[in-house]
């Protein structure tokens, strides 16, 4: 067929057929056979040129048809404009919808935190303390001015007419102030059109009482507008916008909005060591309980070192306080993990049996001695312990599987392996999306030691090869015995359980938590389901925290500002124009189907009934577990509550 | 081999051109090209089709003893490729039944030729044959049918199996309808089994129920259609969640239902997926007391019994597993790619032709197959 | 007319011929009889079979094995009579193909060797409990076909049949280790597979056999091993025991009464027990792999043809 158009195309040019006389169209018909379509063009260009021909019979100079033609296209635009704002209102429609999704989002996992909440925290509050350096990386990654069409700082912002936005889609959030700023958001989105009447109701001066509003569309452009305090503006067309609507999309829970309030109210109190380490959690960089721990407790080092109590109180009664705000900020990044939390509890049992005469250096760098004991005690010589009782489990030729990645297995394979020349042979079992696995095999792999690796979907495989022991690490152990670690273990101590292959667990007493839990649904975290959108082989998915998302949102806006531009041009173009941007538009469509086809699950949000799960961990019922090696010894799940009694009282 | 070999079998075949189709649906086997049981089945019998209609024979026993080579070559090609020999076997049981029922009207006397293994405790008190009798009898009997008889009926009862297998959707989602509930939470392991997802569409649409389904992802060989099969439901609008394989423990508590699809089903009632990880998805059911149904045309029953299972579960290259491995250190890696699943995990079997507990497996398999063509392998038979 | 006793016959038939099993000897025996009596009407000859057949499951305390021969044979009469009518043709027939039955049966045992040989794999540790013909014989033709197995006997108290087995799977070649009955609980991980025969099958698939055969399924089955039986079709009996107490047996299963000094023979209890179809994975019989729920189908299929 379109081998036919070209061919009418290049026999008869589409531009000079309404002029073509019907001579030329015949000549074209002698000429060759015709398709039907062809034909039917032909007939057409025929019609018009008649149209064209009555009209100038009827007296209507060549002018004024272009004037009428001209006119055509002016209401045409105008047609054009209102169904853009229809358009508008519907996509508002739709958002509210997409609002309510997201509260019925998950039906399993309504109840927990998802990243996206978290991230959006996160960027509000980073945005808000970095808010007096004009130009810097977020913790969001985002940077924001580049190149900055720098408006200075005038009483009130219009949008300007640099933004490539239409007059209806710009709307102007003005938080009309007499004294000091008054802050303009060039919303590209209309997202923040909604929230226009209710800005007036805001009272302007102070930020902390606007956030106090109870709006959350209203609260994301506050968040915005933080960063422009201080008379001093950046502001990127099209990039600011960004992050409210990010932040706007996820505030729709009030609970959430009541928390970030707070941190912001209090955000002038956080260290900076701290925010550096909830960029790092949150970024994935630092991964695994202990090691979080560890982090952990290395910055409360510093933080303890660099405080200074304030007049009119003591150290012992403050510091608690003020360690309390900076794990407030921690538990943003990702949910405390159990480590952490007994780490914490210990640290403010510690903080408050200081004697409140003792003077503040002295009391800090006993503090940090403490510290410093803790982490050695409760974890390097824990790990130490559970390696040499677990080694006697050990024996020569022996399979082991293990799932994921542990710092105590690694370690105590590695012993076993090379320091105590065991003959054993070691299966590591990984999973999607984190493949941590792939770290622990190529340690072990690099040692010399005897390694297979296989996926969680060949379980049966696995076990079928005269497996002698599973060995697995933990995150946490709960006070009913169940195992709280990363998702899969409970699968493959399942399958082991059936097959009658012993499961072993190695912890520290350090992980023992308190709670307890039936099962995985009720707590958990839930890690950013995009992670599964990606399928590929080669890379693991990287964990690119917030950045990407929002880099995301960013050209996803620039594409939909762009097109809205193509859409303006389009009209004002002769017909060719016109032709040229329906096709550069289908060039874009099939670009997006190009990406599209790249990751099935790409804009898979734009899905209402598609929803993809992430969560990190699952639980393990007691009775898969044979055994668990502590620093303790070898208990049997049931014994944790015991241990926990003990160690609350060694602590 | 088995091309050639199967080639010089019948040399006075004299349809070369068919041969040829042959050779190039071996060798389409050989080089994994078909894919999917469904597409499998239909184009063996398409080629049996055709085999048949050049066939040339003297006796109706010739004719079968060509098709099981057809067979046995084709299942060598790719010995998983079950739905293959399950189809021929189909026709060959079709065939025996006619040369039967022709004994069995032109002499009254006992019928042990056609099914001497597959018989019942009397065999023991059975008056005993008289071979060269029989033998004679039957000779007889399909002397007086013609040849072109026996060749309308396989014609006629591969065109039955087609259509068959064609509208086997239709009838499995009959049964499978009534097995869920509204708002139930679904999780299929299985995303790549088109009856699945039709059932399930249907389920959604023709009897308007809303239900939820998880679908895990079968990461490395499978996710692709995992997504798929997802964001297609999800355009249906179906609940739908993609689960990554290690979650499953996690979900299976809220899990009303497992719903499997199968590559083939054997006579102990344990079957073959084509997605590995399912059989520990059915192990978790189980765990939980959550139900799982497999659904299953009936041309995907095999009469084979898995003796050795790791003779029929495939395995995979390690280039999905572990793509850039340094190369002095190579890791071994596993990738199954297909799963065996024993029969006591899975509850219930929905077939187009009703539903069936694992345990009676056997017999759905008996009414349509001969016992006798278990072994296409002249050597095992 | 001589005096004709059934269960003498019955049993000089065992004794005879030592690879003939109970149901084939009861059937043996009940030919004999029809053989001696000639019974004149279609009538006499029913009621001449099931008297005897009453005789011989009284007089035999284990009548589990030869209750289903005489089922079968029963049956086939009831059968052919009501089929064809044709009784004299019948009785001519049984009467004059006695050996056969024998040969076929032997027959039948070889065709279980053939399909069951699947089962046994290279590496194979199988635990055998009991001596059956049929497991031997699977073992046998396993061996033939060079599979390398090795073989874990258990003594089978109080019969001792493992010692029998024992020696004849040394005499074979196969490697063979013999254990006590109790020790099966502690071997039961190093095991590949069960294989065990059976005196009767009952509808429910499940299986009577001697005594430890119910402790050995249990704990194959704790341990995910498969259990299988290996048992000719003609054992399959019309009996639904429930448990073990169901089954025919000598004394109580439980006898407190008796007192003795010797020790020996203090020893008491049932020398059979059922071991219900949800430990067994699959029948290896002459008609093929059966499920347990395949069993009741055939002897449904016998019963209301």
């Amino acid at each position: 067929m379109s081998e036919s158009e070209a061919k009418s195309r290049s026999a008869t040019p589409p531009s000079k057929a309404k002029q073509a006389t019907p001579t030329t169209t015949a000549a074209a018909n002698g000429e060759k056979k015709l398709t039907n379509k062809e034909l039917k063009e032909l007939k057409k260009q025929e019609k018009a040129a008649k149209r064209a021909a009555m009209k100038q019979a009827n007296g209507i100079s060549i002018e004024q048809q272009q004037q009428q033609a001209q006119m055509k296209k002016e209401k045409k635009q105008l047609q054009r404009e209102q169904q853009q704002k229809r358009e508008q209102k519907q996509k508002n429609a739709n958002k509210k919808k997409q609002n309510e999704r997201n509260v019925k989002k998950s039906t399993l996992f309504g109840h927990l935190e998802t990243t996206e909440e978290r991230r959006a925290t996160i960027l509000a509050l980073t945005s808000a303390v970095s808010s007096p350096k004009t130009s810097r990386i977020t913790a969001a990654g985002l940077m924001v001015p580049v190149v900055a069409s720098a408006l200075s700082g005038s009483n009130v912002l219009t949008a300007s007419s640099l933004m490539p936005v239409g007059p209806n889609a710009s709307s102007t959030v003005s938080a009309s102030a007499p004294a000091s700023t008054t802050t303009t958001l060039p919303a590209s989105s209309a997202a923040l059109s909604a929230g226009t009447s209710s800005a007036s109701t805001n009272t302007p001066t102070a930020i902390q009482q606007e956030i106090a509003s109870s709006n959350a569309s209203d609260v994301a452009k506050t968040l915005a507008s933080i960063s422009l305090e201080a008379g001093e503006f950046n502001v990127i067309p099209g990039i600011s916008s960004v992050i409210p609507t990010v932040l706007e999309q996820s505030f729709d829970n009030s609970s959430l909005i009541s928390s970030v309030k707070e941190l912001l109210l209090n955000k002038d109190l956080i260290h900076p060591s701290i925010l550096l380490l909830t960029s790092h959690l949150a970024h994935y960089k630092i991964v695994g309980s202990i090691p979080r721990c560890i982090a952990m407790l290395e910055v409360f080092q510093i933080v303890i070192k660099d405080y200074q109590t304030p007049k009119g109180t003591t150290l012992s009664r403050n510091l608690t306080s003020y360690l309390s705000h900076q794990i407030d900020l921690l538990k943003k990044a990702r949910p405390l993990s159990v480590t952490m939390g007994n780490a914490i509890r210990w640290l403010k049992q510690e903080i408050s049996l200081i004697d409140p005469s003792t003077p503040d250096k002295a009391a800090k760098k006993d503090l940090c001695e403490k510290i410093g004991q803790f982490a050695k005690e409760k974890i390097e010589l824990a790990d130490q312990l559970i390696i040499d009782n677990a080694s006697t489990q050990i024996e020569e030729s022996t399979t082991i599987v293990t799932y994921g990645s542990s710092k105590v297995l690694t370690e105590l394979l590695l012993h076993n392996a090379i320091s105590l020349k065991k003959n054993i042979k070691v299966i590591v079992v990984d999973s999607r999306p984190l493949f941590e696995g792939r770290k622990m095999a190529e340690t072990l792999r690099n040692a010399g030691v005897n390694v297979m690796y296989a996926l969680i979907t060949s379980l049966d495989t696995i076990f079928n090869m005269d497996v002698d022991y599973v060995f697995l690490g933990a995150h946490s152990i709960l006070s009913n015995g169940f195992l709280y670690s990363r998702a899969g273990t409970a699968m493959l101590a399942m399958s082991a359980k059936r097959r009658n292959i012993p499961v072993l667990v190695c912890c520290e007493s350090l992980k023992f938590s308190q709670r307890v839990q039936l099962d995985s649904v009720t707590f958990n975290e839930l890690a950013d389901p995009n992670d599964l959108v990606n399928i590929d082989y080669e890379n693991p998915v990287e964990r690119r925290g917030n950045k990407g998302a929002l880099l995301n949102q960013f050209i996803k806006e620039r594409k939909f500002e762009k097109k809205k531009l193509a859409m303006e041009n389009k009209p004002k173009g002769n017909k060719i124009g016109g032709k040229k941007g329906s096709e550069g538009e289908s060039k874009d469509a099939s670009n997006e189907e190009d990406s599209n086809s790249k990751n099935i699950l790409d804009g898979w949000q734009e899905l209402p009934s598609l929803n993809i799960v992430n969560i990190l961990y699952d639980l393990t019922p007691p009775e898969y577990i044979k055994k668990v090696i502590t620093e303790f010894g070898a208990l049997p799940p049931s014994s944790v509550p015991v241990i926990l009694r003990e160690y609350k009282g060694s602590a | 081999m088995s091309s050639q070999a199967f080639t010089s079998v019948h040399p006075n075949a004299a349809t070369s051109d068919v041969n040829v189709t042959i050779d190039t649906f071996v060798a389409k086997l050989k080089r994994r090209q078909v894919q999917g049981s469904y597409a499998i089945a239909l184009e063996t019998l398409q080629l049996l089709m055709r085999f048949i209609s050049a066939a040339r024979w003297n006796h109706v026993n010739d004719l079968i003893e060509q098709i099981r080579d057809l067979g046995n070559s084709l299942e060598k090609a790719h010995p998983t490729a079950f739905s293959c020999g399950n189809v021929i076997r189909r026709i060959l049981a079709v065939l025996r039944d006619e040369v039967e029922e022709d004994t069995m009207s032109t002499t009254v006397t006992s019928t042990s030729v056609a099914e001497p293994l597959i018989s019942s405790m009397f065999n023991l008190l059975q008056k005993p044959e008289q071979p060269h009798q029989n033998r004679k009898n039957s000779s007889g009997s399909s002397g007086m049918k013609t040849k072109t008889d026996y060749r309308q009926v396989a014609i006629q009862g591969i065109k039955d199996l087609i259509d068959e297998i064609k509208n086997i959707d239709e009838g499995i989602q009959q049964i499978a309808i009534d097995l869920i509930h509204d708002h139930e939470i679904l999780l299929t392991p299985t995303p790549d089994s088109k009856t699945v997802l039709k059932f399930l569409i249907t389920a959604r649409e023709r009897s308007n129920r809303t239900f939820t389904v998880l679908v895990t992802e079968g990461f490395p060989n499978n996710t692709k259609n995992a997504h798929e099969f997802a964001k297609k439901l999800a355009q249906h609008n179906i609940e739908t969640l993609v689960v990554p394989d290690s979650a499953v423990f996690a979900l299976m508590s809220r899990v009303g239902k497992v719903i499997i699809g199968t590559k083939a089903v054997f006579v102990n009632g344990g079957t073959i997926s084509s997605n590995s990880g399912v059989s520990s998805v059915c192990e978790c059911a189980r765990e939980f007391r959550t139900p799982v149904f497999a659904v299953a045309g009936l041309y995907k029953l095999s009469p084979l019994y898995p003796f050795d299972v790791e003779k029929f579960v495939e395995f995979g290259g390690s280039q999905r597993i572990l793509p850039r491995m340094d190369p002095r250190k190579r890791l071994d890696t596993v990738n199954q790619i297909t799963d065996y699943v024993p029969p006591e995990n899975i509850d219930i079997y929905i077939t187009n032709v009703g539903g069936f507990n694992p345990s009676f497996i056997y017999r759905i398999a008996w009414d349509n197959y001969k016992q006798i063509d278990v072994h296409l392998d002249k050597n095992k038979a | 007319m001589s005096e004709f006793n059934i269960t003498e016959t019955y049993l000089r038939f065992l004794e005879e011929d030592t690879e003939m099993t109970m149901p084939i000897a009861a059937i043996e025996a009940l030919v004999t009889l029809l053989r001696i009596k000639t019974p004149e009407t279609a009538a006499e000859m029913i009621n001449t079979i099931k008297s005897s057949t009453e005789e011989l499951i009284k007089s035999i305390p284990n009548s589990v094995s030869l209750r289903a021969g005489c089922d079968i044979f029963m049956r086939f009469v009831l059968r052919n009579l009501h089929l064809y009518g044709d009784w004299e043709n019948c009785k001519q027939h049984l009467i004059e193909n006695g050996q056969l039955f024998v040969s076929r049966a032997k027959k039948s045992r070889n065709k279980i060797a053939e399909i069951g040989v699947d089962f046994i794999a290279d590496d194979d540790i199988i635990l055998v409990h009991g001596y059956s013909r049929a497991v031997f014989s699977l073992l046998n033709h396993a061996a033939n076909k060079f599979i390398r197995f090795r073989c874990v006997v258990t003594e089978s108290r109080p019969s001792k049949q493992g010692n029998q087995l024992y020696t004849l799977l040394e005499q074979k070649g196969i490697p063979v280790t013999l254990i006590v009955d109790s020790a099966v609980g502690a071997v039961i991980d190093k095991v590949d597979k069960v294989f065990v025969g059976a005196e009767g099958v009952a509808e429910s698939g499940g299986i009577i056999n001697l005594v430890g055969t119910y402790s050995v399924g249990v704990l194959a089955h704790n341990a995910r091993k498969p259990f299988y039986v290996v048992t000719e079709s003609h054992k399959f009996v019309r009996m639904f025991p429930l448990s073990s107490d169901d089954l025919p047996m000598a004394g109580p299963p439980l006898d407190f009464t008796r007192r003795t000094d010797d020790l020996e023979d203090a020893l008491r209890g049932p020398t059979i027990d059922y071991t219900a179809q949800e430990y067994i994975t699959a029948l290896i019989t002459d008609l093929g792999v059966l499920t347990p729920s395949a069993v009741s189908e055939e002897l449904i299929k016998m019963w209301y043809d």
